[in-house]
Formats: structure tokens, sequence, C-alpha cells
């Protein structure tokens, strides 16, 4: 009976573990596509408005959209003496734990470089990282559709095995 | 307007290295400063109007330019604009090209730099900064107050650079609005000092302000839309300016300007103030003393059609 248990508690666990994986990179491809979205409102917000940068942290803050990019709560509201935007933008970025590392690498590099030319420049800028991130996308939207299907089997597969072998 | 000094909203708009030693700087440096000047590769400068003073690292001030005085470099230059720009050189297009930044409390920034080739291009490669510090001296306009009730058509304020004339012709406008209906063509948004659509300066009550348009579109909108008693615009100098003020007078308008003459034979020896006398734009000239003593009136004239 304690041997039952145990191999039904292995492959719950296994199948969790693989479950857990496949979600991983769900919402990867998740932030991925949020981060597109941003930068597409960033571009829209600068050629259309030409807003300063604090005016386009708070219409980031009031859209949706946004739900997986918990950083935006953080993005500095108004212009503060003695703080870089530059700096407030990378510490929040930093502050999202869960994000992948070169995305946060990519939105920190984005973040230098906000405000930092004329319109032309900006929306130059935008466009390079835009594709920039399109790739990261493709590549998170290439490994869930290789990787996710085969973690949540290996993870069931596995846990079964070793329910099997403790029985 | 909050309880923060000029001196301590210019202190916050500055680069890193030179916003320490201002920290350093003591209240008695800080009575009478009419600028602050930053060069690439020089001294930071504190102008008074009767002196120049260096910045040193220590944050005293001194008339000597030696081994101690603060430089700044290009590079700090550059990083003031991106703090004057709030980071965000994408929406000071206008700023840059046209080479000034107005911050709160009608303090004018002044950029020196090198201008794009283009017709209207943007300004590039920084090498100086220039913080002039806006006065709001009440009753400094009471002088010719009673000159301006007694004028039935205008009253001509005139003075060299730093003679005080745009602090004066606020006074006068602040006075004047609080009794009639009066239009302030403020090109530059120095004399109102508009934060967000609310002047941070006092205009008057009864004052509506023009900001950022040229002069003389700023007045033919006024007389078309706002039926003012009187207009009050600051430097009028070139042949549009001049149009502008002597249709506004044909429409029943009375005037107060400023223009740039030491005294009157250098009033009229100007193109411009020689067609205003002569369209008999302007009742009374009065003739500030110099940047010695600004506000100080020197002369006051009748102005006779030439």
């Amino acid at each position: 009976m304690l041997r039952l248990t145990a191999a039904v508690l292995l492959t719950i666990a296994g199948t969790l573990w693989g479950w857990s994986r496949a979600a991983g990179l769900d919402r990867r491809l998740v932030i991925c596509r949020e981060a597109e979205m941003l930068l597409q409102s960033c571009d829209y917000l600068i050629r259309s408005r030409a807003d300063d940068v604090y005016a386009i942290c708070r219409e980031l803050k009031r859209g949706s959209g946004f739900g997986s990019l918990s950083f935006i709560s953080q993005l500095p509201d108004a212009f503060i003496p003695g703080h870089a935007f530059s700096d407030d933008w990378r510490n929040a970025v930093s502050g999202q734990d869960d994000m992948p590392p070169e995305l946060s690498g990519l939105l920190i590099r984005f973040g230098s470089a906000l405000g930092t030319s004329d319109i032309t420049g900006q929306l130059s800028a935008i466009a390079v990282f835009s594709e920039e991130l399109s790739h990261m996308t493709a590549g998170s939207e290439e490994d869930r559709r290789r990787l996710g299907r085969l973690y949540r089997t290996v993870g069931i597969l596995t846990g079964m095995m070793a329910g099997i072998i403790v029985i | 307007m909050d309880e923060r000094t000029s001196f301590d909203i210019i202190r916050d708009h500055m680069c890193g290295g030179v916003r320490a030693v201002m920290q350093l700087v003591q209240e008695g440096a800080k009575t009478n400063l009419c600028e602050i000047r930053l060069r690439a590769g020089r001294p930071v400068c504190f102008v008074y109007p009767d002196r120049t003073l260096f910045l040193t690292r220590d944050g005293r001030l001194t008339g000597h330019c030696d081994g101690n005085v603060l430089r700044t470099s290009g590079g700090q230059i550059s990083q003031t604009i991106s703090i004057l720009a709030h980071y965000s050189l994408h929406s000071c297009a206008e700023e840059l090209s046209q080479g000034w930044f107005v911050l709160s409390g009608g303090i004018r920034v002044g950029v020196a730099g090198t201008f794009s080739g283009t017709e209207g291009g943007a300004m590039r490669d920084w090498n100086g900064l220039n913080f002039r510090i806006s006065r709001e001296v009440r009753g400094c306009g009471e002088v010719l107050r009673g000159h301006m009730q007694e004028c039935r058509r205008g009253l001509l304020i005139c003075g060299g650079v730093g003679s005080g004339k745009t602090t004066i012709l606020r006074d006068l406008c602040r006075s004047c609005g609080n009794m009639v209906r009066v239009s302030l063509i403020d090109e530059r948004n120095e004399i109102a000092a508009l934060e967000n659509g609310t002047p941070g300066l006092d205009v008057g009550m009864q004052t509506d302000i023009f900001a950022g348009c040229a002069r003389a579109k700023g007045i033919e909108t006024a007389v078309r839309t706002m039926s003012p008693d009187i207009i009050f615009c600051d430097e009028i100098s070139s042949d549009r300016d001049t149009e502008a003020v002597l249709s506004a007078v044909g429409c029943g308008v009375r005037l107060c300007a400023t223009m740039h003459a030491r005294n009157y034979s250098d009033l009229i020896s100007r193109r411009a103030a020689q067609r205003l006398i002569s369209g008999n734009a302007f009742d009374i000239a009065a003739f500030l003393n110099g940047s010695s003593s600004p506000g100080c009136v020197q002369d006051i004239r009748r102005l006779e059609n030439a």
C-alpha cells in the first residue's frame, strides 16, 4: 500500500515538473509578446505626440495588456532631480525576477536609448529593438512548440517509471 | 509657486558634478545673482549686475581664474541638456531649434551650440548654457504706472542689456492687468513663465497670455479675439512687429512695449523706432539707466511725430 502511494506521488510529481517546465515556456512567450506591445506603444506615443519619457511611463501604466511586465508599475511618473531616467528604468526592469535574462538585457538597453535622440532617431532605435525582440519571440514560440509537449510527456513518463521502480 | 528658490531650481537641473558643488554655495552668494553660465572646457561663471565671479571646486566664488575653479566639460553640458529636456530630447525639438528652454519660475536657459545645416534645424554639439534668473520685483513699475495711465497711445520702455526692461514690463503688466483687460504677448514665455498653462509669475488678474508665438502673430490674434485695453509685449525690433503694433494702435488698443535703446539718440537711430514714432504708436518713452542700476528710470520723454 505504501509503495503504491509512493508510486502515485512520484507520478504526480513528475507530471507537475513537466507541466511546470512547459508553463515556463508559455510564460516566456507571453512576456516576449507583451514586450513587443510595449515597444509598439512607445513608437506610437513618440510618433504621434512626441511624449516625454515620463508621459510614456504614465501611459504604459494606464494601459492594459501588460499583465506579465510587472516592472512597468515601478517606472517613474515624473522627473525627480538627481534621478536619471535610464537608472530608474534599469532598476525597474532588473527588479522583475521572472523575466528571461536576454529580454531583461534588451529592455535595459532600450531604456538607455529612450529619449536620447530626436523623433526620427527614436523611431529608428525602436525599429532595431523591435527586430531583435521579434527574433526572441520567434525563438520562444519555437521552443514552446518543440519542447512544451516534450516536457509534459517526459514528466509523466519519468514519474510513472519512478513509481514502477518503487513498486 | 513652491518654496524652492531660482537657485534651487537651477541646481536641480545641473549635471551631477556641478550640482554637488552648487550645494556648497553660501546663501550670500545667491543674492542679486543674475546668471549662471556653463561653457565647455571653461570655468562656471556666476554673473551679477556689476561683476562676474568663478565658481571654485569647494563652492566658493573668486574673481581669479586659477587651478581651483570648477570647469565643465562638453559631456557635462550634454548631460545638463538631457536633464533640461527631462531625458526626452525627442520632445524638445522646438526648444533645441530655437536654442532655449524655460524652467519653472521663468528661468530662461539659453543654449549655445552648432545648428544643423537645414533651415529651422535643431542645435547639436552644445558648448554653452546660460541660466538667466527671472526677477519678479513688485512695485518696480510704479514709477511708470502714472505715465501708462495718462498716455493715449502707448508707453515704450527703453534700455540696454540687463537694465530691467522686462522686469518693469512684467510689473506694469501686473498692476494694469489688475484693473483693465490686458493681453500679454510673451514670445519666449519668460514674462509670465507659464507652466502647464498657469502663470508662474504674477502678470495680473485680467491678463490673457499668448506665449510661444511670434510677437506679431500674438498682437494680431489678441486684437482680434480678446478686445484688450492694453497690449504688453517685449522687444519690438522687426518690421513685422512694427506693422502689428501700428495695426493694433489703429484699432484703438494702447500698447506698452520694450525696445533696446540706451537713450533717445540711440532710439531714433533705429528704423523700427522711426516707423513707430512717425506712426504715432507711442506717446511716451522711458529710458532706463543700465545694468549697473537695473530698473532705475533715467529719462522720460514725450515722443513727437518725427
